[in-house]
């Protein structure tokens, strides 16, 4: 116990004394945060527009003037003379967003009761608006029909949007974004501090003092334990609150998950840096293993319900996976936690086995002369 | 001819770091071939929940059709009343569908039961993805009913989606990614490749059989070669395993990977030369990566970000890359369509390599 408070002191030392670099490791995630937080928006605020009027109908032109009167939509070509082929070039050239056909005879056709088809053709390059800017040409349809021909017979929905009635894209991405942020913090920490003392020859040191590999780790971990529970709780609750993000469950709880998750990250930058043999392969190492991970994997940028069998399986490997489900599920549903007792056990499980994983690497590292 | 000995030693350091080497090569190959086997932006398989409350033979009817939708999985199915929110935030479901008796005067056999569709709405763009997918399944439903009743409907609405027939999230899979990691790995190259030499001590020696210029061209050079190699490697793996054809010219995605590496090498040895250590260097390396990849158009679209926002937008070369990578790969434009992002390319990579040079031969002349 003696050594693990005189290396933690050293290490706690270390830190101290270098206040540039934590104010780096505490400002640019906050920074980040800012930004990303104001530059979400997933709406589509403006929807360039073509119409190729095949009907020519009052009707099709009443239907033209509601577009042209709903602020969504910005109507940018028409008329009598424009075709599909100049539609599909202005799509082309991103000129617009999508182009409407409406077929000939809609007016006579809605008369008979035979009402046709109106075709709507969107710029897919990007999925996420094409979605939306359908949705809103549908919407806009919608509207306009029933308006004008109140429907007798149908189904009504009703859409209810729980925990995120404003649709804010922030519910989800900022909490992402921490999850990712924390979890690159803190296997930094670590994988920066052993490579360079490689580098330095300090480990060597290291090495050769009578230390067990368990207190080496654990007096090296614990004051980098607390900097990476520190930075990522205190950028959660900055984030929580510039954001006016809910917190509806329990915060103990969520205290509770970053306890595992933090060590996986830390494990994860303890185990590359002791296999590779400088700063700079550490860093892009642990990168390459949590940074993109952390982003693509674990249901950040894409939906886990988007995987298949197989990559689930990858993506249930991946730490955040887990803590960014409790995260959202505990602050934002505000879900009690005994749901996510599975996700604490995974996480505990990865967290402490990776820290098992650096100890006997760590011994097993001590034979080697380098 | 001395500025190759140069990139021939910062090679070799390289390739003695083979651990790293590995991982540069191996992982993302490996990453790139899950992406490459994520399905298309249609959400399926989205656990739901069904509590029937009406009496209706319709709504029987309905709530068999949606349970034969491969578009959702019902984990659910009651007739006894429930609170969907409470159901909600146990998140075992996304959405949870609630049918009930219309009005009482409607209670005639053809009625069709009042449907309320409850979503976890955090992730308001599944969200809004699933409540279109419901509706869809309604409306079909509705049609296929309404038929016998009154034959005046709604025009249909058919819509088409152009350039993406698979309707991938393209940027978010195989390319974005690479676009990524080209980023993350020049910049982390070659952000600590001037301040290890001053960390070390061993700028003096260089400076004594070497220009400033040559320094700085050979140090951009052997990262752009190691670049240029995994930008090979991971193309042709995306080529390779992607399911959507590249439609564009492959010169035109390597001038542009080319102008693209330029601005990020030179750019990261001005971080090289204003850092005083690795650690600061790789923080500040990492820094812009986040930063360049959250506002590229990869996560999010960047069309409406607030106009103070906008700025960074437009300054950050990774978004112009995203753009004509997306129009290349997806609608085979040439160069008459992007060459306005490719000129911003141009003046930037420029911009930033006369600037970064100028600071090194500042810095070294000191």
């Amino acid at each position: 116990m003696h050594h693990v408070r005189l290396l933690a002191g050293k290490e706690f030392r270390h830190i101290v004394r270098d206040p540039k670099s934590l104010l780096i490791i505490g400002i640019t995630p906050l920074l980040l945060l800012l930004i990303f937080g104001y530059s979400i928006s997933l709406e589509v605020k403006r929807i360039d527009l073509a119409i190729v009027d095949f009907s020519r109908e009052p009707l099709s032109r009443e239907f033209i003037q509601s577009l042209a009167r709903n602020d969504r939509f910005h109507l940018v070509a028409g008329g009598n003379f424009f075709s599909i082929e100049k539609a599909e070039e202005m799509l082309r050239s991103g000129q617009i967003d999508a182009y409407l056909v409406l077929p000939a005879g809609l007016q006579s056709g809605f008369s008979r009761g035979q009402p046709g088809a109106v075709g709507t053709v969107v710029d897919g390059s990007d999925m996420n608006s094409a979605f939306l800017v359908n949705f809103h040409l549908r919407r806009a349809l919608l509207d306009f029909v029933n308006a004008r021909f109140p429907r007798s017979v149908g189904a009504k929905l009703e859409r209810f949007f729980h925990f995120n009635p404003g649709a804010q894209a922030n519910f989800f991405f900022i909490p992402g974004l921490v999850a990712v942020l924390t979890l690159m913090i803190a296997a930094f920490l670590t994988s920066i501090s052993i490579a360079r003392e490689r580098e330095q020859g300090s480990y060597d040191l290291l090495k050769v003092m009578p230390i067990r590999p368990w207190a080496l780790i654990v007096g090296k971990t614990i004051p980098k334990f607390v900097l990476a529970m520190v930075i990522g709780l205190s950028i959660l609750l900055f984030s929580t609150l510039w954001f006016h993000l809910p917190w509806r469950g329990s915060a103990l709880a969520l205290v509770l998950f970053f306890f595992p998750y933090v060590m996986c990250g830390l494990a994860i930058g303890m185990l590359v840096s002791s296999a590779v043999s400088s700063q700079k392969s550490a860093l892009i190492t642990t990168a390459i293993l949590t940074l993109l991970p952390a982003i693509f994997f674990s249901g950040f940028a894409l939906p886990l319900e988007q995987f298949d069998p197989l990559m689930r399986f990858f993506a249930n490997l991946v730490p955040t996976t887990h803590f960014l489900k409790a995260e959202v599920g505990i602050m934002i549903r505000g879900a009690d936690p005994s749901v996510y007792v599975r996700e604490g056990i995974i996480l505990s499980i990865y967290g402490i086995g990776l820290m098992l994983l650096a100890m006997i690497q760590v011994r097993w590292g001590r034979g080697e002369t380098k | 001819m001395k500025t190759l000995h140069l990139v021939r030693k910062e090679l070799l350091e390289l390739l003695r770091q083979w651990e790293m080497l590995a991982v540069i090569l191996i992982v993302p190959v490996l990453q790139i071939a899950f992406l490459s086997s994520v399905g298309n932006t249609d959400i399926r398989h989205i656990p739901l929940a069904i509590v029937d409350l009406s009496r209706l033979p319709a709504s029987l009817d309905l709530a068999n059709r949606i349970l034969s939708s491969p578009l959702f999985e019902v984990r659910l199915r009651q007739n006894a009343p429930l609170d969907p929110a409470s159901l909600l935030k146990s998140g075992r479901v996304r959405g949870v569908i609630l049918l009930r008796d219309p009005r009482p005067i409607d209670l005639h056999p053809g009625a069709f039961p009042s449907i309320e569709v409850h979503l976890d709405g955090i992730d308001a763009n599944t969200a809004a993805i699933t409540a279109e997918n419901v509706q869809g399944i309604v409306d079909e439903w509705t049609m296929g009913r309404a038929s016998f009743y009154e034959a005046r409907g709604m025009p249909e609405h058919r819509p088409m989606v152009r350039f993406n027939p698979h309707a991938k999230d393209v940027m978010k899979l195989g390319p974005g990614f690479v676009i990524i990691l080209q980023t993350l790995l020049l910049l982390s190259i070659t952000s600590t490749a001037i301040v290890r030499e001053k960390e070390q001590r061993s700028m003096d020696n260089l400076l004594t059989r070497l220009e400033p210029w040559q320094i700085f061209a050979g140090k951009a050079l052997a990262a752009a070669l190691v670049g240029l190699a995994v930008m090979i490697l991971d193309v042709a793996t995306v080529q390779l395993l992607f399911p959507i054809p590249f439609r564009g010219s492959l010169l035109l995605l390597l001038l542009v990977g080319a102008l693209y590496m330029t601005t990020i090498i030179t750019f990261a040895l001005a971080i090289s030369i204003y850092s005083n250590t690795q650690q600061n260097a790789m923080l500040f390396s990492w820094f812009f990566l986040l930063l360049f990849t959250l506002l590229s158009g990869i996560l999010t679209p960047v069309e409406n970000v607030p106009d103070w926002l906008a700025v960074l937008t437009w300054i950050n070369p990774m978004r112009y890359v995203v753009a004509i990578v997306r129009d290349l790969l997806l609608k085979g434009n040439g160069i008459t369509h992007f060459w306005r992002e490719l000129t911003i390319l141009l003046v930037q990579s420029a911009l930033i390599a006369t600037w970064s040079l100028r600071q090194f031969k500042r810095w070294v002349g000191k």
